[in-house]
């Protein structure tokens, strides 16, 4: 598999390629880039199949790099230090990460899924979501990719009614009594959508206000949802929910 | 059971107050009931036809129940049984409720007269006497030497003609519902009783407060409100008599005095109410001119009252102080206007303007009611300005706190950049990856070292200016591996300075040297990239300069424009610097110098 690297600190650059070397089959490392410009440069000359990228350079974040580009037919893992705003719009679009200094693990089994990888087709539109993201605030359209057993979904995220915690795992509940199974826990989804009108009312649930049809005082209170789902809330969390309804309106 | 008990007590208080409305009135003296003709408002009847009417349409006062408000009573009241009583005594009194408008008929000289009666009876300054519930007849008087008519227009508060008592008395004196009142007495003095309950209570608050929390605004205020009290005390008969009788010469030293006193605590007052001091220097200093000035006259009044109570000069002084201080009033609310610093001045200006028209009016309708009125609002306003204190004292505590906690949470992400610490690790682990061990080992060290420090020491404390500059060369080396010795950097520490002694806030310069490395020495092309930070000694700070040859912060803001997110280790040092010169007069302060060879930055740091 074909590689490049665009890294803007040289040591950064060096290990992830002494990595890649020592620790992973098949990877040809074609060049390394620390700056927008010579990073478009040598991705159209080389067309790899996959894009180590970080998100901060020198001139200009990873993203650019990104819009700069029309022909994505590759696969990329951002690597950042710390970026939180940034990680949080890389989560909704369900594309791969890993975290300096790099763990040798998560690296080989990144490579792994990109290895893995058939829908070479929803790829782009992951790509595409990522860069709404990056530059939009949320909004009506906003959507997030979800990785479910069968493949990738992209759901708008005034369609979910709400999340429901199941192990480790997230069902999500959505408008056409769609229910979908994504394997990462709810707290994950509480922190992704702290900026959307979610609000987490239970240990098990986390729910879209905007799809509340009703809170219901009798038997400990509980919310009625639009699609007429009972959800139990904490009472803990009453009197928030009660205060968030209220500025809702 | 609480409850219950609660309802018991409830149905009771019920019954009793029901049954207390409904009961009859008993009389030991002589009841006499009249005779009673209703007729409505609109239908006039005069006294000579009810005197006619040999029978009313009731016989008895007892047989009508509900008092109509739209009817108008006659009442004939028949001497015949009780004429003997006036063989005993020269003048009875007819006794009754006070009505709020009737009239009252006797004979006088052949012919009837009538003579007002009631509350609403505007009375005559004249007379002087409000006459209100009982009536003196002699023999004479009585109307075909048997009747006495009384007409009543009006009864407010009471709905039954039962609860209205008529008896006869022969000695006023004895009468328990007598009541006299001059009215031209009673409007100042309702006033002042009015005034010093507000201001007693006031003072006791104001004083209270102040022993809490021993600010002395309240002290002030307390004091100028209780002189108030005390001056104004003098029109309240019951009071004045008290001090006048048991403590004279206090009290004939006190009245003037107090005037002088009320002054003088304003002038206190609003000079720690406006933190003068501070804000207003210049009326702060003529304040305390006049501050001296009414202290002297204090002094002379006292010696005068003492030594020669009538002295002509005591009045002298008196109305010299009073111009004193309508000017300087005057000029006051003119200078706080046009110099406001806050809106507390609103208050002062506002209280000054009510109590000084107050007493202009005073002063040319000799009313002494609306001096007492413009006092009350007066304190009333001021008042309202302790409380809006409170409250924006509150708010500042309050901010300040809010700040501090956000501040002792987010300092250790914004001192060590989390760029920087993850960043560092990265560079260590190409050193291991690429088997270099030793360099490995030892920047994993520095590493730790840097880390463990931070750490350890939260944000209030400080460091030696030693233990600082050995972190900074600490962090300098990291941030050098990091980008591959592509800059270089070199300190210059006064001699003079006590590095081991003088201690500066911990890391409090690392953002700033972040910021030269990261926006001023990495973004440059060409030439060799230098950092230099100088330490100085100043009799009273400490300073410290930090100079890149860089790009400069121009260029390095064009730079920034593209970028998703800001660097945040400058804004949190600016909001420690803030909250470090709160309350404080030597400031810890920041200047940057731009040029397009690179940018200095000078921290003037004070000692401790």
């Amino acid at each position: 598999m074909d590689v490049i690297i665009i890294e803007d600190e040289l040591k950064s650059r060096e290990n992830l390629k002494l990595l890649l070397n020592k620790f992973c089959k098949d990877i040809t490392v074609l060049d390394m880039a620390h700056d927008v410009s010579s990073a478009i440069s040598i991705i159209e000359t080389y067309n790899p199949d996959l894009i180590f990228l970080d998100i901060e350079l020198q001139t200009g974040t990873g993203f650019e790099v990104l819009q700069k580009i029309k022909k994505r037919n590759f696969e990329v893992i951002f690597t950042t230090a710390f970026e939180q705003y940034a990680l949080k719009a890389i989560k909704f679009s369900s594309i791969d990460y890993l975290l300096k200094p790099i763990d040798l693990e998560e690296l080989q089994q990144a490579i792994a899924k990109v290895r893995l990888k058939k829908d070479k087709e929803h790829y782009k539109e992951k790509l595409e979501l990522l860069l709404r993201n990056i530059s939009e605030q949320p909004n009506e359209k906003s959507k997030i990719c979800l990785a479910t057993g069968d493949g990738l979904e992209f759901i708008a995220i005034k369609d979910i009614i709400y999340c429901e915690a199941s192990g480790s795992y997230t069902n999500f509940h959505l408008v056409d009594n769609k229910k979908l199974m994504v394997s990462k826990n709810l707290k994950e989804y509480e922190h992704l959508f702290e900026n959307h009108q979610f609000m987490r009312v239970h240990n098990s649930f986390l729910v879209n206000l905007e799809m509340v049809k009703k809170f219901i005082k009798s038997e400990g209170g509980y919310i009625l949802m639009k699609n007429d789902a009972q959800i139990s809330i904490s009472q803990g969390k009453r009197d928030i929910f009660l205060l968030k309804m209220s500025q809702l309106r | 059971m609480n409850r219950f008990f609660l309802l018991l007590l409830l149905s009771l208080a019920t019954i009793t107050s029901i049954l207390g409305q409904s009961k009859y009135y008993y009389f030991t003296e002589t009841v006499i009931k009249p005779e009673v003709e209703v007729v409505p408002k609109l239908n006039n009847m005069s006294v000579e036809e009810i005197i006619k009417m040999p029978r009313l349409t009731f016989s008895i006062i007892d047989s009508i129940h509900d008092i109509d408000p739209k009817m108008v009573y006659w009442l004939k009241f028949d001497f015949t049984e009780f004429i003997h009583l006036f063989d005993q005594y020269d003048t009875i009194y007819l006794v009754t409720i006070n009505f709020d408008n009737a009239y009252f008929f006797k004979q006088m000289d052949n012919s009837i007269v009538k003579q007002r009666m009631g509350l609403n009876t505007k009375p005559s300054y004249k007379s002087a006497l409000i006459t209100r519930s009982f009536f003196p007849i002699r023999k004479i008087e009585l109307i075909n030497d048997r009747y006495i008519i009384v007409k009543v227009t009006e009864i407010f508060g009471r709905n039954n003609w039962r609860q209205i008592p008529f008896y006869l008395h022969h000695n006023k004196h004895q009468i328990s519902q007598e009541n006299k009142v001059l009215p031209e007495l009673v409007t100042p003095r309702f006033y002042a009783y009015l005034f010093s309950g507000l201001a007693i209570g006031f003072f006791l608050l104001n004083i209270l407060i102040y022993f809490n929390s021993k600010n002395k605004v309240y002290l002030y205020y307390s004091l100028f409100i209780f002189f108030q009290a005390f001056y104004y005390l003098r029109l309240t008969t019951a009071l004045h008599g008290f001090w006048e009788y048991y403590f004279p010469l206090f009290f004939r030293i006190l009245i003037p005095l107090s005037q002088i006193l009320i002054n003088l605590t304003y002038l206190l007052f609003i000079k720690a109410f406006l933190n003068m001091k501070q804000d207003y220097p210049f009326l702060n200093r003529l304040i305390a001119i006049l501050i001296y000035i009414l202290s002297a006259l204090i002094l002379t009044e006292i010696i005068l009252l003492v030594s020669t109570p009538n002295s002509a000069y005591q009045p002298f002084i008196m109305n010299a102080h009073r111009l004193l201080m309508t000017l300087f009033t005057i000029f006051g609310v003119f200078y706080l206007y046009l110099n406001k610093k806050s809106n507390f001045v609103y208050f002062v200006i506002i209280a000054t303007l009510i109590f000084l028209s107050g007493a202009l009016i005073t002063l040319f309708t000799g009313s002494i009611e609306y001096m007492i009125l413009c006092a009350g609002l007066e304190s009333i306003v001021f008042a309202t300005g302790l409380a809006y204190r409170i409250k924006a004292m509150y708010d500042e505590k309050y901010n300040i706190e809010k700040e501090a906690s956000y501040l002792s949470q987010s300092v250790l992400r914004a001192q060590l950049n989390p760029h920087f610490i993850f960043n560092s690790l990265s560079s260590i682990q190409y050193l291991i990856s690429s088997d270099d061990k030793c360099g490995a080992l030892k920047y994993l060290g520095k590493f730790s070292h840097l880390v463990r420090q931070i750490l350890e020491n939260s944000i209030e404390l400080n460091v030696s200016l030693k233990r600082e500059i050995e972190l900074l060369k600490l962090y300098l080396e990291l941030e050098s591996l990091r980008f591959n010795n592509s800059f270089h950097f070199e300190f210059d520490i006064d001699n003079k300075l006590d590095t081991d002694n003088q201690e500066i806030p911990l890391f409090l310069i690392q953002p700033y040297v972040e910021n030269a490395i990261i926006h001023g020495l990495l973004p440059k092309k060409n030439g060799t990239k230098t950092l230099t930070i100088i330490f100085i000694d100043a009799p009273e700070h400490i300073q410290c300069i930090i100079r890149d040859n860089g790009i400069g912060r121009e260029a390095a803001s064009l730079i920034e424009k593209v970028r998703h997110y800001l660097p945040r280790g400058l804004s949190v040092s600016e909001k420690r610097i803030q909250i470090l010169n709160k309350n404080k007069s030597l400031k810890t302060s920041v200047i940057f110098e731009d040029s397009p060879n690179g940018t200095t930055v000078n921290i003037i740091i004070p000692k401790i």
